[in-house]
């Protein structure tokens, strides 16, 4: 099984959300091979890396720090996000990535 | 003997009196006993036009439509005729030839057994033609009860009995009993026999009514427990349509017949465990106004138009009274914005407690109308608060308020901001159905964050919240920290 199924039977079997929003955050970091490897050792480990990948001064560790509402997959759709649509991203986290 | 007088012991008096009283409220003609050639003619006439008004009320957005769970007399009528009968009747009436009249008998016998069993008796009863038969029927008076219950014959008279709307037209009305349905129809086995019609079918017309009727059939049994919305969810074309229908009773709760109204209920539990993400996929690519490619100048401009009528000095008055006692700020706020938003006569109401996801701070339901604020997640997240420092001067000022407060205001404004939305209040028709169409096929964070932003009842709800943060802010002559 590749990374990117075990990721994506983690979201499905694991974390109950559907075969389409699992494909939808997939698409967002599977074309950055080392969130993907990083994010399938978070799922196996349970903890975020002290020295992870590190995305606009941010690590998947202060994310979660900053906005700990938030579960692993968004965590890491923020890690893929401030690389690809920064300016978005850096303003979500600002304002607190709220949920209203 | 009173000739009104149904409970007498003999049958055949009874069912005497049960004729006269209906001779009584519904005379014709014995004499006028109808041809096999006539038969043909009205079923030829009568059935096609029944499947098409049948199939334009509730699978096609026809002005007549109502649930699009009915369940259709040609469905019923399944019961009596195979397959092979119902084809061989609706290729003749496509091609405008008189149906068979032993084929017509057969379908106006199963029309009126079924119309009467079902309750939908004003059916019966509008339509010259059938009512004329049925009491041609009943006519046979004594001979017609015997065998029958009293139970039957009482039942008959309380079907047949005077109506002052008894001559209101020959127009078709469509009562849905679903009660019957749930009683009468193993729904479980018609499931395969839709799909296997569906399947092995090539009229497009029969194939497209079958496949109507398995989605109709897929629905009551997830309405009623026998199976899960996984099977319509993961069929492309059930979940369109259950997703299509949806939208239209969520937006045109009229369209329900009243006689089925409390039967109808929108059932928030079972919706919100439905994954409609899966359906998104769909709409995403159709409606990039929606969904991605927002018109932010729109935005823009509706907000900034509501934003214009907001005394500052209002605004200020209400942050101060958030210190004090937040709930009077949330009732305050609302109640100067829902003017402007034209819901005087609309508010939705305002409560406190947990959201379902947990995460959320503010929730607007719209089935309920009602905005709920979790005030435990409602935490401030900037603890150094810079307006807690002040010059020894400003101690004899109102402390300004903290961060928390001008969020809570940002919160209350993005959730009566979407009530605005769904009520589709001062705003055109376009851009009422937009938002409606984007309630209901909606992006949660679950599909991504950035996609849950940038839909377009939240791009914009997030704006006005914002700019009533920022507004409320400037005119306390705070920043933001």
């Amino acid at each position: 099984m590749t990374t990117i199924d075990e990721i994506q039977h983690y979201l499905i079997d694991t974390q109950k959300l559907g075969a389409f929003a699992a494909n939808s955050l997939l698409d967002n970091y599977k074309n950055h091979t080392d969130i993907v490897e990083e994010f399938a050792l978070v799922i196996k480990s349970g903890n975020y890396p002290e020295n992870g990948i590190t995305s606009g001064n941010w690590t998947a560790k202060s994310l979660h720090e900053k906005l700990p509402h938030l579960p692993d997959y968004t965590i890491y759709e923020f890690i893929a996000g401030l690389r690809d649509h920064p300016e978005d991203y850096e303003k979500f986290i600002a304002e607190g990535a709220p949920i209203l | 003997m009173d000739k009104h007088e149904l409970h007498s012991d003999s049958p055949e008096q009874s069912a005497q009196v049960e004729w006269d009283s209906l001779n009584e409220a519904v005379p014709f003609s014995k004499e006028n006993k109808e041809t096999s050639d006539e038969i043909s003619e009205f079923v030829t006439d009568h059935y096609g036009k029944i499947l098409d008004k049948f199939i334009d009320v509730c699978y096609f957005d026809g002005d007549d439509r109502s649930n699009p769970d009915h369940y259709t007399i040609s469905m019923l009528l399944g019961e009596y005729l195979s397959t092979d009968e119902q084809r061989s009747i609706i290729e003749s009436c496509a091609k405008g030839e008189p149906i068979a009249p032993e084929m017509a008998q057969k379908v106006l016998d199963g029309i009126t057994d079924v119309i009467e069993k079902a309750g939908l008796i004003d059916i019966l009863k509008t339509d010259p033609f059938l009512r004329n038969r049925r009491l041609i029927e009943l006519s046979k008076g004594p001979e017609w009860a015997k065998g029958k219950s009293r139970e039957e014959v009482d039942l008959t008279h309380k079907l047949w009995g005077t109506d002052d709307d008894f001559y209101t037209g020959a127009g078709i009305s469509l009562l849905y009993d679903r009660n019957y349905l749930d009683r009468k129809c193993d729904v479980s086995g018609k499931v395969e026999q839709y799909a296997a019609r569906f399947k092995n079918e090539n009229s497009e017309q029969i194939k497209e009514q079958s496949l109507a009727s398995l989605s109709d059939t897929m629905g009551h049994l997830v309405r009623t427990g026998q199976v899960g919305a996984k099977e319509i969810i993961e069929d492309p074309l059930l979940r369109k349509r259950h997703f299509d229908s949806l939208l239209d009773l969520e937006i045109n709760p009229t369209k329900i017949d009243p006689s089925i109204a409390s039967l109808w209920r929108f059932d928030t539990d079972f919706e919100d465990s439905i994954d409609y993400s899966m359906a998104l996929s769909d709409k995403i690519n159709d409606n990039p106004d929606i969904y991605g490619a927002v018109d932010d100048a729109e935005i823009e401009h509706a907000t900034d138009e509501i934003l214009e009528k907001i005394p500052e000095k209002r605004l200020a008055e209400i942050a101060h009274i958030y210190e004090k006692d937040p709930q009077k700020g949330d009732r305050l706020l609302l109640e100067t914005l829902m003017p402007l938003l034209g819901l005087e006569n609309n508010q939705p109401t305002l409560t406190y407690g947990v959201i379902k996801r947990k995460q959320e701070k503010g929730h607007y339901n719209r089935f309920k109308h009602e905005i709920t604020i979790c005030e435990e997640n409602i935490t401030d997240d900037n603890p150094d608060d810079e307006s807690a420092k002040r010059p020894i001067f400003s101690l004899f000022k109102s402390k300004k308020p903290r961060n928390i407060t001008y969020m809570r205001m940002n919160i209350i404004a993005h959730e009566i901001w979407h009530a605005h939305q769904w009520a589709g209040t001062n705003v055109d028709k376009d851009r009422k159905s937009k938002y409606q169409s984007n309630f209901v096929y909606y992006l949660d964070g679950r599909t991504g964050y950035l996609g849950y932003r940038n839909q377009l009842i939240e791009k914009e709800a997030f704006r006005f919240g914002e700019k009533i943060e920022t507004r409320s802010r400037k005119a306390i002559g705070d920043s933001k920290k």
